[in-house]
């Protein structure tokens, strides 16, 4: 176990220090496509490796019968397109030229697998320097992917998930280091933790986010039924990803972590759904969770009151803020019995009026509303503001809303701050208990709410404010010549002092 | 009174200078440990270090064999690593404690018998002596006094009435800043139950 957290970390640290090529010369959003895009081809390589490498053994050194066999692997490597091929030759120029070469004849090869995924990543690019610094800097990174801390085989790594939290690992680290662009690919990992364990996945669901970003949420998903279920892999993952570039990401994310059968989508969500069934009507989903961007501005209002799903039938969000989009689209995608969903909202999805109030009065005397969660501030990379996660059921029985102020319980950090495992846990019991407690989560009644008009800022249901205690005013001012009995002391002393040092006036 | 002489020298004339006890890597705590430790947290400037019974240190295992130096009533600590350079003197702690090596721990040796301690710490945070700290100090990351160049500051050494005054003098105007901070904090409280009692539906008045 201790052996395997260090294997680990030896690799995060390997595949950080390879970005090490990068820093100074190439923006930290540009260079995580390569990095991440070449730990990918070195995995496959090697796992190719690997393998021929075993029917070596047993069939001997027979090219053309094992060139047959390992047709039937899980992904084919063309040959001289591996890793090794391009690290042989990296001290010839061309090698953007060459990796590019590679990685369309791997993507060809494996057609049903990976069309599309290295469409948008170049590495013959101009984004690297002219061309000498550009075949430079692809030496370097061929080189640091060759050293022996990034051997990455099978029968050395052990289990895939290591490979699968080095790219997590990676992704991490990005989002902490690019700034604002952070959150377009990354939700934090504790905030997917919890969003998966109250929606908690069951053997046999079909799960899917809208805007999976790099797709760690889906995978934080899938690993609560393989924890629950004894590592069942019985569950079928799906998501749409606007940015060509993050699709790409998430779709290597979902090979490193073994999930193969998988349908990641590129797409706009909103304006061009792709998830679709057989009807050509929008697939529903038993799970449906996302992190949508906070109030995007275009988002895709122009078509959307003659929307051909009609997601828009309780109101069409203003033009500005495309918040509740995403929502009615995910609540839309429910399966009518089962469905469950979890969504990440700027607090202004709780309170403000007009289109968005009168959606969400809807969406509250429907019954779909289960609860509100009030997260920390700090939490999610790029911005500071904080944000809280609204539950929906389509499986509810009683028309309560639980609302949990989860705000204030946090691990403080420098310039992000974290949730615990406690955190999560007790947010996750008292969402389970349904039940008030105190200064921390209320149950509240339709009526309630109605009576809120159905505004649900959090501090209207849970008060959190400390009982102002009684203050002894006779006593207070007892003290208060009491201290000044003794300043006067003081100042006498002082002054007496003063004298002996020879500054008496 | 104010004619008797004043004695000019070296710190180091007057003082041995030994670093903090040396542990190494980061301070592993131990509720159970054998002994207390003193870190930068506990040191307030102004103040002396005062608890017999150890309550608000921390507790440590010390790795060494040998016996290390306690620190004793009257010893001064100087915190010179970082950006603030204070010193406090010990007025009494447990027996069996020691300070980290972020401080020099300070004695004065058996001849200075003219020096209080409280009057040497309170030099050492004397503006002048700041003024010379930061001269020294080097390192933008981390700035730091060398022993040596601690031991090179500049003291004078009035006769001991007037150290024994001195100090007397700048332990009450410490005082006298905590009773005007309690002064402030006491008008609050003040203002708060007149409110309290204003604001309280049940009431019609403030009696």
């Amino acid at each position: 176990m201790s052996n395997d957290s260090v294997k680990q970390e030896q690799i995060n640290k390997a595949v950080w220090n390879a970005c090490d090529t990068f820093r100074g010369t190439v923006d930290p959003s540009i260079y995580k496509d390569y990095v991440l895009t070449m730990l990918f081809v070195k995995y496959l390589s090697d796992v190719y490796q690997d393998h021929y490498d075993n029917y070596v053994t047993e069939y001997g050194d027979t090219p053309e019968l094992i060139e047959e066999l390992m047709k039937n692997e899980r992904f084919v490597l063309p040959r001289d397109s591996g890793f090794y091929a391009l690290y042989d030759q990296r001290h010839e120029p061309g090698n953007g030229e060459r990796i590019d070469k590679a990685l369309h004849a791997i993507e060809e090869a494996n057609i049903v697998k990976l069309a599309d995924v290295f469409q948008d990543i170049s590495f013959n690019s101009n984004k690297l320097g002219d061309e000498k610094q550009k075949n430079d800097i692809l030496r370097h990174l061929l080189e640091d992917f060759a050293r022996p801390e990034l051997n990455l085989r099978p029968s050395r790594i052990g289990k895939l998930d290591v490979i699968g939290n080095a790219y997590e690992y990676l992704i991490k680290n990005f989002a902490a280091t690019s700034g604002k662009k952070a959150g377009e690919f990354y939700t934090p990992p504790e905030v997917s933790e919890l969003m998966a364990e109250i929606v908690e996945p069951k053997e046999g669901d079909e799960i899917c986010d809208p805007a999976c970003g790099s797709a760690s949420l889906l995978l934080k998903c899938a690993n609560q039924v393989r924890k629950s279920h004894d590592g069942s892999k019985n569950f079928a993952l799906f998501g749409q990803e606007a940015i060509g570039s993050t699709w790409a990401l998430a779709k290597m994310n979902m090979f490193l972590h073994g999930i193969d059968n998988h349908k990641l989508e590129w797409g706009d969500t909103i304006r061009n759904p792709k998830l679709l069934d057989e009807n050509g009507g929008l697939k529903h989903f038993d799970i449906v969770v996302a992190n949508p961007p906070f109030s995007l501005e275009k988002w895709g209002f122009e078509g959307a009151d003659s929307d051909p799903y009609s997601r828009f039938r309780r109101g069409v969000p203003p033009k500005s803020k495309g918040d509740y989009a995403f929502i009615l689209h995910m609540i839309e995608t429910l399966k009518p019995k089962t469905g469950r969903m979890a969504v990440v909202v700027p607090h202004g999805v709780l309170f403000r009026g007009s289109a968005e109030g009168k959606i969400r009065q809807k969406l509250i005397e429907e019954k779909l509303l289960d609860a509100v969660i009030g997260l920390p501030e700090k939490l999610f990379y790029g911005t500071g503001i904080p944000a809280a996660v609204l539950v929906f059921r389509k499986d509810k029985t009683d028309n309560n809303v639980l609302f949990i102020d989860a705000s204030r319980e946090f691990q403080a950090g420098k310039n992000q701050n974290q949730l615990s495992d406690e955190n999560i846990a007790k947010v996750v019991d008292t969402y389970k208990q349904r039940e008030n407690l105190d200064k921390y989560a209320y149950l509240a009644s339709l009526e309630e709410i109605r009576e809120n008009d159905f505004n649900l800022n959090i501090p209207r249901y849970v008060d959190t404010f400390e009982e102002e205690e009684e203050i002894d005013l006779m006593a207070v001012q007892a003290e208060r010549k009491d201290i000044e009995a003794e300043i006067a002391k003081l100042n006498e002393q002082m002054d007496g002092y003063l004298k002996e040092l020879g500054y008496g006036a | 009174m104010n004619h008797q002489p004043k004695r000019r020298c070296l710190l180091q004339s007057i003082a041995a200078i030994q670093p903090g006890y040396p542990f190494r890597g980061k301070l592993e705590l131990d509720s159970q440990g054998d002994a207390f430790v003193v870190q930068y947290r506990h040191l307030v400037v102004g103040e002396a270090l005062y608890d017999p019974q150890g309550k608000t240190l921390d507790r440590v295992t010390l790795p060494g064999r040998k016996h290390p130096e306690y620190l004793c009533s009257g010893d001064i600590l100087f915190m010179a690593k970082g950006t603030r350079n204070d010193a406090a003197v010990v007025r009494e702690l447990p027996r069996n404690t020691v300070c980290t090596p972020n401080f020099y721990h300070i004695r004065l040796t058996l001849s200075a018998c003219n020096v209080l301690p409280e009057f040497l710490a309170w030099q050492l945070n004397h503006v002048n002596a700041q003024r010379y700290f930061a001269m020294c100090s080097q390192g933008s990351a981390a700035p730091s006094i060398t022993k040596s160049q601690l031991g090179n500051l500049p003291i004078v050494v009035p006769p001991i009435e007037q150290q024994a005054l001195m100090v007397k003098l700048a332990d009450a105007a410490t005082r006298e800043q905590q009773l005007f901070n309690q002064l402030i904090e006491n008008r609050q409280r003040m203002v708060d139950a007149a409110g309290h009692q204003l604001l309280r539906p049940d009431t019609t008045t403030g009696k």
